[in-house]
């Protein structure tokens, strides 16, 4: 009788991937240079949008007269404001990885549309959001699709008895599809049903990440709200029963870190809190079809 | 307590003992020996701004999900730039210098790297942290903050994948029983 173990197909898959000594550990003393300049500017790039919300903040006052910076109005929806140019001289993009010292392979930014002015392609149709649907050949609304919901047009939810999906162009020229999905509400502990759509764009400030998502809307639920890293809270338009959110990062791209992850809470008429998670960065940032994921 | 020069004395020791072992992982999972350096460069560089909080727990694991994430989101971020998770030839060029072994281990690891570059992003990752880092489906499932369901499918559509690579034939992932 052989003592020999059997080898698995999987052991030998592990012995082929086994690392050898021909990679050098990384310069430690690089790294901790690096940490400490990804510090400084991180640093740098806050104390700028905190300038600039103050300045807007006190210019919002002044222009509706209240006399009190209390009665500023707030923006109606912070994730459709691009930020100010004045931010371009005081936000300095936190160093992008492509810009650490040993980068070499530039990520690229997504280029929307003309810088900072959004898209100004005719808005997405029903027709051209299947289109996007097809090309990527992923089950989706049939011809007899309709418009459920917009959110000011860039953003439309389409849908027949059976599938739905979103598409939106306020920055790109020909819509973005958000992967379809089965015309059934989610639970509210189903968070791939939250996932954003991310990209970044190119305003006048720099880069941006921009973010927009659809679903539709869980039982029970009646506020879906979106909290991202530059403090921005949104709640999602919601139309038909579907949900529509949208925003503009005011810090660079980058600024994000694990643990600062996008939050979504799903409310209750009520308020009570039914679901409080961070989606996963990457796997629940890439709602898209159309490229990128 | 600790001051920075302690701080900085244990992460110079876990950069010194453990980033050629992550540079290897970043390297598997993106097929690019460059960005594999960065990713690990990225992550590092963050997860010295945390050391404190994250040095008495799993500092590797913490590194490892870090370039996990920026992975996946530096692929996201090069939409034109889209392409399957490997690049035939940069991983070509990677196995090739990577170990001057006569006895065939170069041919091994050019066959695997031209295999591996044949699965999706997904697949990939699923492999590499199966195989290259020896997680269970549901450490795997964790990282990639997907169902252990999705883990299993795309692991064996993975190793269909490599079975049928012709670079492979059957060695390494042997047949299907």
């Amino acid at each position: 009788m052989s003592d020999e173990r059997r080898v698995t197909p999987e052991d030998d898959l592990r012995v082929a991937l086994l690392p050898d000594d021909s990679i050098a550990p990384l310069d430690p003393a690089r790294v901790i240079a690096g940490a400490r300049r990804r510090r400084k500017v991180r640093g740098l790039a806050a104390a700028g949008v905190a300038a600039v919300a103050v300045i807007g903040v006190a210019a919002g006052g002044f222009l509706a007269g209240g006399g009190s910076l209390g009665n500023a109005p707030q923006p109606a929806d912070p994730g459709l404001t691009v930020p100010a140019p004045t931010l371009a001289t005081q936000d300095r993009p936190t160093p992008r990885p492509s810009e650490t010292p040993n980068a070499s392979t530039p990520p690229e930014t997504e280029t929307a549309g003309p810088e900072g002015t959004g898209s100004t392609a005719a808005p997405p149709t029903v027709a051209s959001c299947l289109q996007e649907a097809a090309a990527a050949g992923e089950p989706a609304p049939g011809s007899a699709a309709k418009q459920r919901g917009s959110l000011d047009g860039r953003l439309i939810v389409v849908a027949d008895g059976n599938y739905w999906m979103a598409c939106d162009n306020t920055f790109r020229p020909t819509p973005t599809a958000r992967k379809p999905a089965k015309l059934q509400r989610p639970s509210t502990q189903d968070n791939n049903a939250f996932a954003v759509a991310g990209n970044t764009i190119t305003t006048a400030a720099g880069e941006r990440d921009f973010f927009w998502a659809a679903g539709m809307l869980p039982t029970g639920v009646a506020t879906v709200r979106y909290s991202f890293v530059d403090g921005a809270v949104v709640d999602a338009e919601v139309s038909n029963g579907f949900w529509m959110m949208r925003h503009v990062s005011t810090v660079p791209p980058g600024a994000h870190d694990l643990g600062d992850r996008v939050r979504v809470q799903l409310l209750s008429p009520s308020g009570a809190v039914l679901n409080d998670v961070r989606l996963n960065w990457g796997t629940q940032t890439c709602a898209q079809i159309s490229h990128g994921c | 307590m600790a001051g920075p020069g302690s701080r900085d004395d244990d992460f110079t020791a876990f950069v010194l003992a453990r980033s050629a072992r992550l540079v290897h992982f970043a390297r598997m999972l993106c097929g690019d020996a460059e960005l594999a350096e960065d990713l690990v460069q990225t992550a590092l560089e963050k997860a010295y701004l945390r050391w404190d909080r994250i040095e008495l727990a799993d500092p590797f694991g913490y590194v490892r999900q870090a370039v996990v994430n920026q992975h996946l989101s530096w692929v996201r971020r090069r939409p034109w730039r889209e392409r399957p998770s490997g690049d035939a030839g940069e991983l070509d060029r990677y196995f090739r210098t990577s170990v001057a072994d006569p006895a065939g281990a170069v041919a091994r690891r050019v066959a695997i790297g031209a295999a591996l570059a044949t699965l999706t992003r997904r697949e990939r990752a699923v492999v590499v942290l199966r195989y290259v880092e020896d997680l269970t489906e549901k450490q795997t499932a964790a990282v990639l903050g997907v169902a252990v369901g999705t883990v299993k499918s795309a692991n064996a559509r993975a190793l269909d994948k490599l079975r049928a690579a012709p670079e492979l034939s059957g060695r390494y992932v042997g047949e299907r029983a």
